[in-house]
Formats: C-alpha cells, structure tokens, sequence
C-alpha cells in the first residue's frame, strides 16, 4: 500500500542544511497497525505527515496505492488524501465553530457526497461511537475523550483505507488512553490500516509492528 | 456546503463580537452613504419613466444663430408644431404646449396666489397651469381618472386638474364643471381629472388648459417671429433616421419663413430620457425644471466611496489581523480535503453575508434618513428602494461588489496557509501584512485628515464671503416682491401707504434689491457703431430716488437722482467706480453710453459695492437707472427696535390695500444669506462625512490596538513583571500608530492644499488658507487615534500580570 524509497526530509537555513529525514526505505501493507516510536526530535511526525501528504519530501520515492505522489500536483495529491487516507491529531483539532455534527459531516462535504448521503452517515457513526446524544454540541463543551472520540469518528467517516494517528492519546488520561486504542485496534481489526505515531510502549503493544526512528533514520 | 458556510460565518461573528460590530458598523456606515448616493442616482435616472412610449418622444430644440448673437432653446414658435403635424409623416403624434407662467388662480370665490419661477436652479415646482393640445395626453402616459380622454382638451376655455390639486382646491367637491379663472383673462372649465403625476418628471403641473383657449388671449399664436414660444414634443416611428426628421423640420421651417430667414435657424430633436441630465452648461433657454446635476452627482458619489473604501480597509485589516483565529480552522479543512478554492470561496462568501447584514442596516439607515431630509428638500430626491429596479439592482451590485473587495485579499491570505504547520502551532505563513496593514491605516488617515481640511477651509470661505463688507446697508430691510403684470404698479401703491402710514426710516422700489440673486444685466455700447468692441454689459438696479439713501450708497462725483421722480427719466444713470474704470473715461459725469433704443447719460458716480452674491461672480460694474415701471420690489427700512410691530404694522396696511391677498415678505439679511445656501450645506455634508470618516478610521484603530493587546498579554505581564510602567505598555502599543498619522498628516496636506485650492478658485474673493487648518486637523486625528487606542491600551497595561501569566 506504501512504498517510499530513499526518502529523505532536510530543511535548508542559509548554508546548512538540517536532515529530519534520512533514506527512509518503509513498505507497510494493508491492514497493518504500525507504529512509529522514537524520542522527541526524531523526525516521527514529519515521516508521518509525509506518508500522510500533508509535507513534502526533499528527496526519493513515495508511491501511495501505485500511484507516485511526489509526482502528483497539489490538487490531485489533495484528491488522493481526502480520497483514502484520514487523520487524528494529539490536539484533536476539531473546528470550534461547528458542532459535533458539522464537524462529521466537514469532511463528506469535501468528498462532494450528497446532502441526503451525508445525514445518513453521520448518523452511522454517531451511532456506532456512541455520541448521539452529543451531536448538538461544540468541541469545547465535551471532554479530552470526548473530543478525540469525534475527532476519530470524523477520520474514519469517509471511511478511509489508511488512517494516520498522531500521538492520538497524548492529551488523554489513561482510562481515556485505553478507550481510545481499543477503538484504533477495533478499527484495524475491521480491516483499516493504522500509522501511528506514540511514545507510549503500551500503545505500541496494541499494533503489529513497531518502527523506531532516531536522529532521522530508522533504527534496526 | 453552503449552510456550513453560513453558520461558521455566524457563529464566528456572534463570537467575535466587537471585531463583528467593527466590521458590520463601519461597512453599515460607508454602504448607507453609498445607498444614499445610489438613492439619489436612482431617483434622478428614473425621470420620465413612467411614460410608454419614452424611447421615441423627442424635443424639438432650436438653434439661432445671427452675427453677434447664438441662441439655444427648447421653445420654438408657436406655428411651427401645427406645420409638422400636417407635413411631417415620420411623426405619429405631436404635442404643443406652453407653461403659464405668473398665476394668479381665482377659484369660486376664494383666491390662490401661485407663483411660477422660471426654470431656476431647478429645485422649485411652481409651474403649475399648462396648456397643452389633445394629443398631449395620447404621447406622454397621463391617464384620467374622470373626464373623457377623447374629448379632453378640444375645447377652448376647458381644463383638465390633477388628482392632487383637485384635492388641494376643491377639498373633496367634484371639480368637474367647475370654473377657474387664469390671471383675469381665461376663464375655464374643468372637463376632467388627471391620475396623480409621478413626481419624476419636468411635466409636473396642476393645471392643463386646452391649447385652442390661447387664440382669444394670444396674439402671436401664428407669429413665426416669436421663437420663445411653446415646447414641441413628437412621438416618432420606430426606426427613423432623426438627422433626417430635422432636415424636414427645417425645410418645412423654410416653407414658412423664407431661406434667408430659415438660414440662421436649426432644428435638432432631443429624445425625452435625455433631456433632464441635459440642462447645465448647455446654455439652453426656456428648460422645464428641475433638471439633473450628473457632475453633482459624481462628486458626492466619489465622497461617498471614499467613505465606502475606508470601512473596507477595516476590514481587510481586522480579518488579516485576527487570522490566528482561523489559522487551525484552515488547517484542519486542508487536511479533510478542501482546495485552496474551497476556502476562498468559503471566506469570499463570509465576507458577503457581513456585507448583506450591513446592507441591511445601510438600508435601514436610508429609510431614516430619507423621512428626515424629505421635509427639508423642495422636491422628491431619493428612490424608494421597493419600488425602483434601477436601485435593487445597484445594491445587489454594491453587496457583492464590497463583499468581494472587502474579502478577496483576507480570502487569498488565509487559504494560503500550510495545513501541517497550521496543526503544529507555526503561522504557517511568512509575515508580510503587517505593510499592508499599516498602508491600510495610513490610507484611512490621509482620507479622514484630508476630509477635515477640506471642510475646514470650505467653512472659512463661505463665511468670509458671507460676512464680507457690501458697501451697501443690509440690516433690518424688508423686502416685499410682487409679481404679474400689474406688479410695478401695485409696488408703487404700497410704497405710498407706507410712506404715509408707517413710521418707517425710508421705502424704496427696485427692480432687485442688492446681494440678492438677480439676473438683470444690460447691454450697453461705447459709441454709436454699436459693434461688439464697444459692448460692455452691466449689472442693471432699476430705482427710484430713495435707493441711494436707503442702502446708504456713497455718491463720490456729480450728483444723486433728483428727489422729486419725474425730473430724472430713463435716460440718466449712475454708475460705479468700476464702470468708470472699465469705461477707461476720465471725466464721468455727462459720458453717454448707447444703446439700440437710445442714449442714457452718466450724472453720478457711487462708490463700488457689492450688488451680485459674491460666491462665483464679481461684478461690481453697476448701472442705476430710474425706471418706475420694472420697480417690482419694495424694500422697508425698519427702525431697529421692535421689528416684530413694524412688520405687523406694514401688514396691516397690506391687508387694507389687497385685501384677500397674501402678504409674503422677507428680510434682505436672509435673502443675501440665502445666497450660500448650497454651500452651507456642502459645508454640512462634508463635516458629516468628516466625521463618519474619522469615526470609521478610528474603529479601526479600536481593533487593531485591542487585537494587539490580545496577542501581546503575555508580553505585556512579563514586560509588568520586569518592572515595565502603564504609560511605558501603553506608549508601547500605541506608537506605531503615532508614527502612522504622522505620515498621513504629511501626505493628506499637500492633497488637501491643491484640492482646495482649485476649489476656491470659483470665488472672487477668497480666505486664505492658514497652516493653522492642517495642524489642527492633524492634531484632531491624532487625539482621536491616540483617544480610541489609549482606551485600549490602558485597558491592557493596568492588568494584572499574574492573570495573564498563570494560564500558560
């Protein structure tokens, strides 16, 4: 499903050049539930925002399902994200001016999905996480959980075939934590595939493989 | 998508409330000025709408031109509107008529003294009686509610009345079969009643007598001489060449009149819709009024949009300032798949919905504005917004227009920003508004700065002129007018009653009294050749004996008019210093002047005064001239105590000499003051655009220093904690805005300089423009700014650092 070849990420200040990224050589096939860990600075969320399209690449290959992303525009490469891939940040980054509903249905509207279709997939899933009660509500009156919870709910309603998590539970308490990865390994249990990204051993645990970056490369 | 627009738009509105009000006040304010220009551009473009057939109704003008004379007018002769109907094929139908001019209504048995004012500055409706032929009502749109359509105005001495003057006359009695009497000589019947005319058109009047009455009263009704006579309206067939129809309406002419005549004339058609924007500066004679200033019209426009641009300017800056707010919003839609266009769209269309709210404010504001100024405006200006397409269409035009100018840049700024770097906290884009912003407040200073000079100086000037030295005495003169035919006789009458009825310090009569807006000039030639090198043209005061000492004018050579009347006739006069100066004769007294008709002889010379209003013209070149039958004002000097009892007295003698007639007067005082009217108000308008300006800009600096503030709190607690003072904060937030007036008041006072200066070129006399002006304009925009971002400022350096320090 991805393939990145030689991938390198470096920022350029005047003369000197700062690697984030060095030849990073990744496959990861569907329906895994990888995880990237490493220590602050390693460069784990900018190799994620890479796979996610979000941020470039200085150097190397990246194909995504076949197709060649650093070959794409910025249109198409837009298309091809909000087409199969959803994402769940630390910060949850719901928008406050939307209610629980709205900001479900943000991301169908962007996929250009009718007005009736719509309804009745945020329906869906408020029912399936459980937060009906709460559509009518703003991101700042639920709690950590809560807003996660929708914030995942909104990454998985298109129903993507790859979802990217940022350190989901870093916000969250434990007991939080936990509700949060039974969720993700629910979810990859009913076949989506799952990159996350986590300092935390335990949540580690809850994925099939484990990659550890250091200093921008990938230790072995 | 577009309900999730329109309620994040809201919601981020109710949210923000006092950058929301900002916005939506300042662009409620710049839209309901421009909603009023639009208001009045509507109105004026929607005269003579209401007529059917207005795309192929046109005006036969005329065009005279002989030696030493042009002429241009819109009245032709009376023959000529006959002689096309019967000759002229391209023509389905054609109108002729005339207005009646000094009415004098008796109705039963009471009597209605109407004044008609020829075309003057268009403002008054006065012209109330028509005449007109049958014809006139199948070309113009002028339905009757009762009468015979057919039959109206065939008849000599029958007359049509409108709904409204039915109203006004005959309180609710049938007027039809009624008899009114025109000036003691035609007597008419009324035969029907005219639906109520729209008030958008010159062809307003109260009264319409049938043409065929003027036979019995008119006898130059077949006289190819007189062309000054009746208006001709025509209604063509679709497609005509016009050139042509005035090539036949000259040789028709030609028929009539003989080529060498014909020769110095020329016809040429002026389509209706046309004819009201068409008035000034065209030097043509004889308009209907009012009549539309398009140029008038441009200025406040311009005004009005400056106004317009300041409120966006606001804007843009609050929405560029305050886009940290939206920057996570913009990430996290990038991120679920909006393109760039998504989210200009998205904020493109915010920035209209705050537009359409202000719309709707500015409308409301209309509507108030509106009931106010209608009371004090001679006529009907402003469009009803409901009921004028013209009008729906420009403000729909305008909402869009401001919602995209005001959003575009805000819309291209924010949707530029990187969604990755968005979610991790950065900006997410290179700073370089901050320019943008300070051009922006520079911009709106200039504007403000520039308004307040502008007024300033405007002020100045009309109150130097006003209150400049006449050289005649203007306090406590009454001045009583009289009109008709009969108007220098009944002016002697009174001046008789007075003189020896009331104890007043002395009457005159006059033709006009001085200062006041009259427009008598005379021809006169050196020598006896009567070429143009010899012409000099002089303003003409008609007298009589007491003029002179009246006004308290100084005789410096020769000698007063005798004081017994008779002795002086037409043929001496008096004439100022600045006659004799423009004469270039060194011995005044007894130099003959010619004209066509005669001689008149020089037997005094006055010291200059000021005889015409000084606003656009000084002619201090002044003939006096005794002749009784053009004395058609009186003018009553009262003593100064008790004006009030003079006045009342001078009535009563009124009411004993015209019993029944309306005693009208004013004082001369008023009437030279009256003079400024139009710039008084100009006055008026600019300081209220000065100070909405000023306002505009200033809210604009209420948000930005707020906004500053809101970003800097942490700064500002551990500048506190660190031991910075209140005013050290509070010079900190405010200085750049210091700086940024101080550059306006550099670039806005050379602009205000030369602006005013041409504008000032129309006087004759003229204020001079004091450094004084700038400077406090400059200080008072500068104390406002610092007023309005001090409050701001105090506000957040007296704050307690530990609050804004504890949260991190």
């Amino acid at each position: 499903m991805i393939d990145l070849k030689n991938v390198s990420k470096c920022y350029s200040s005047g003369k000197v050049n700062t690697y984030v990224l060095r030849k990073i050589n990744l496959e990861i096939n569907e329906g895994e539930f990888m995880t990237i860990m490493g220590p602050s600075g390693a460069g784990k969320s900018t190799l994620l925002n890479i796979i996610g399209m979000l941020d470039s690449m200085s150097e190397g290959e990246y194909h995504f399902l076949g197709e060649s992303v650093q070959k794409l525009n910025e249109r198409k490469r837009v298309d091809l994200y909000k087409q199969f891939i959803g994402f769940i940040f630390q910060s949850y980054h719901l928008i406050d001016e939307l209610t629980v509903y709205e900001n479900l249905e943000t991301p169908l509207i962007y996929k250009k999905i009718k007005s009736s279709q719509r309804k009745s997939m945020v329906c869906d899933t408020l029912d399936r996480f459980q937060i009906v009660g709460k559509k009518d509500l703003f991101p700042n009156q639920l709690s950590g959980g809560q807003q996660q919870l929708v914030g995942i709910a909104r990454a998985i309603i298109a129903e993507p075939k790859l979802l990217l998590a940022d350190e989901p539970t870093g916000n969250l308490h434990s007991e939080q934590g936990k509700e949060i990865m039974d969720l993700l390994k629910k979810l990859n249990d009913e076949g989506t595939t799952i990159l996350q990204v986590t300092h935390s051993e335990k949540n580690a645990a809850y994925g099939s493989r484990i990659i550890k970056l250091l200093d921008g490369w990938i230790e072995d | 998508m577009l309900k999730n627009y329109i309620m994040v738009a809201l919601r981020m509105l109710a949210r923000h409330k006092i950058y929301s009000l900002i916005n939506i006040f300042g662009l409620a304010i710049g839209l309901a000025l421009c909603l009023i220009v639009i208001g009045h551009i509507s109105y004026e473009l929607s005269f003579e709408d209401f007529h059917q057939n207005k795309d192929r109704i046109y005006r036969v003008n005329l065009k005279y031109r002989a030696e030493d004379t042009e002429l241009y007018s819109s009245l032709v002769m009376s023959p000529l509107g006959p002689a096309l109907r019967e000759s002229l094929p391209e023509t389905q139908k054609i109108a002729v008529f005339r207005v009646i001019g000094n009415i004098d209504l008796s109705i039963g048995e009471g009597s209605f003294m109407e004044r008609y004012e020829a075309a003057r500055e268009g403002f008054k409706y006065d012209a109330n009686v028509f005449c007109a032929d049958p014809e006139y009502l199948e070309i113009f749109t002028l339905p009757l509610v009762a009468g015979d359509p057919k039959s109206a105005l065939r008849e000599p001495f029958t007359m049509l009345i409108t709904e409204p003057a039915a109203q006004k006359y005959f309180k609710g009695i049938n007027p039809i079969g009624r008899v009114v009497k025109i000036n003691d000589k035609l007597t008419c019947r009324i035969t029907g009643v005219l639906k109520e005319i729209p008030p958008n058109t010159q062809l307003n009047c109260e009264f319409i007598v049938s043409y065929s009455s003027l036979q019995h009263i008119d006898e130059n009704l077949a006289s190819w001489e007189k062309y000054d006579r009746d208006f001709v309206y025509m209604l063509l067939n679709e497609d005509v060449n016009l050139a042509e129809v005035e090539a036949k309406i000259s040789a028709i002419f030609q028929r009539h009149v003989g080529k060498e005549t014909a020769s110095k004339y020329e016809f040429e058609l002026q389509p209706l819709k046309d004819i009201y924007f068409s008035y000034y500066g065209s030097g043509r004679m004889g308009d209907l009024s009012p009549h539309g200033e398009a140029s008038m019209m441009i200025e406040i426009g311009v005004v009005a949009g400056f106004v317009l641009l300041l409120a966006i300017a606001n804007f843009i800056n609050l929405s560029t300032a305050r886009s940290s707010d939206r920057t996570r919003e913009v990430g996290v839609r990038k991120v679920f798949g909006a393109h760039k266009s998504h989210l200009i769209r998205q904020f493109i269309g915010e920035s209209i919905i705050i537009t359409f709210i202000s719309v709707i404010l500015g409308l409301l504001a209309y509507e108030i504005f509106k009931i106010i100024i209608e009371d004090l405006l001679p006529r009907q200006m402003f469009a009803d917004f409901y009921h004028n397409g013209i009008m729906v269409i420009l403000v729909i035009a305008l909402t869009i227009a401001v919602g995209v100018l005001a959003g575009f840049y805000p819309a291209l700024y924010l949707s530029r920003f990187r969604p990755i770097a968005v979610l991790q906290g950065k900006s997410g884009i290179k700073s370089s508004k901050s320019l943008l912003r300070k051009g922006l407040v520079v911009f709106q200073f200039t504007i403000a700065i520039g308004f307040i000079c502008s007024t300033t100086i405007i002020y100045r000037q009309i109150n130097y002129i006003a209150n400049m030295e006449l050289g005649f005495k203007r306090e406590n003169m009454l001045v009583i007018n009289f009109i008709g035919k009969k108007a220098a006789e009944n002016a002697a009458i009174l001046k008789n009653e007075i003189q020896k009825k009331n104890k007043v310090l002395s009457v005159t009569a006059t033709n006009d009294p001085p200062g006041s807006q009259g427009h008598t000039f005379y021809t006169y030639y050196k020598d006896q050749s009567f070429e143009d090198s010899s012409r000099v043209v002089f303003k003409k005061f008609c007298v009589d004996d007491n003029f002179i000492s009246t006004f308290g004018l100084d005789v410096i050579k020769g000698r007063s008019f005798s004081e017994y009347g008779s002795v002086d006739g037409k043929n001496t006069v008096m004439v100022t210093e600045a006659v004799v100066k423009d004469l270039k004769i060194t011995e005044p007294i007894g130099h003959k002047l010619y004209r066509k008709d005669g001689l008149v002889e020089i037997v005094g010379v006055l010291k200059d005064f000021h005889g015409t209003p000084l606003n656009y013209s000084y002619r201090p070149q002044i003939i006096l001239s005794p002749e009784p039958e053009e004395l058609t004002n009186l003018v009553v000097k009262l003593p100064p105590q008790d004006i009030s009892a003079s006045v009342t007295a001078i009535k009563e003698t009124w009411d004993s000499t015209f019993p029944g007639k309306t005693f009208d007067y004013a004082f001369l005082d008023d009437l030279i003051e009256s003079n400024y009217n139009d710039d008084r108000g100009s006055v008026k308008m600019f300081s209220v655009l000065s100070a909405l300006a000023i306002l505009i800009a200033c809210l604009g600096i209420f948000g930005l220093v707020s906004f500053t503030a809101e970003k800097k709190t942490k700064e500002i607690g551990i500048r506190k904690v660190l031991g910075a003072s209140v005013p050290n904060i509070v010079k900190m937030l405010s200085r750049e805005f210091v700086i940024l007036i101080a550059i306006s008041n550099i670039i806005a006072w050379p602009l205000a300089y030369s602006l005013m200066q041409s504008f000032l070129q129309w006087f004759p006399f003229r204020a001079s423009i004091g450094a004084g002006t700038f400077l406090l304009a400059g200080i008072m925009a500068l104390a406002l700014a610092l007023l309005t971002s001090g409050f701001q400022a105090v506000k957040a350096a007296v704050a307690n650092p530990v609050n804004s320090l504890r949260d991190e």
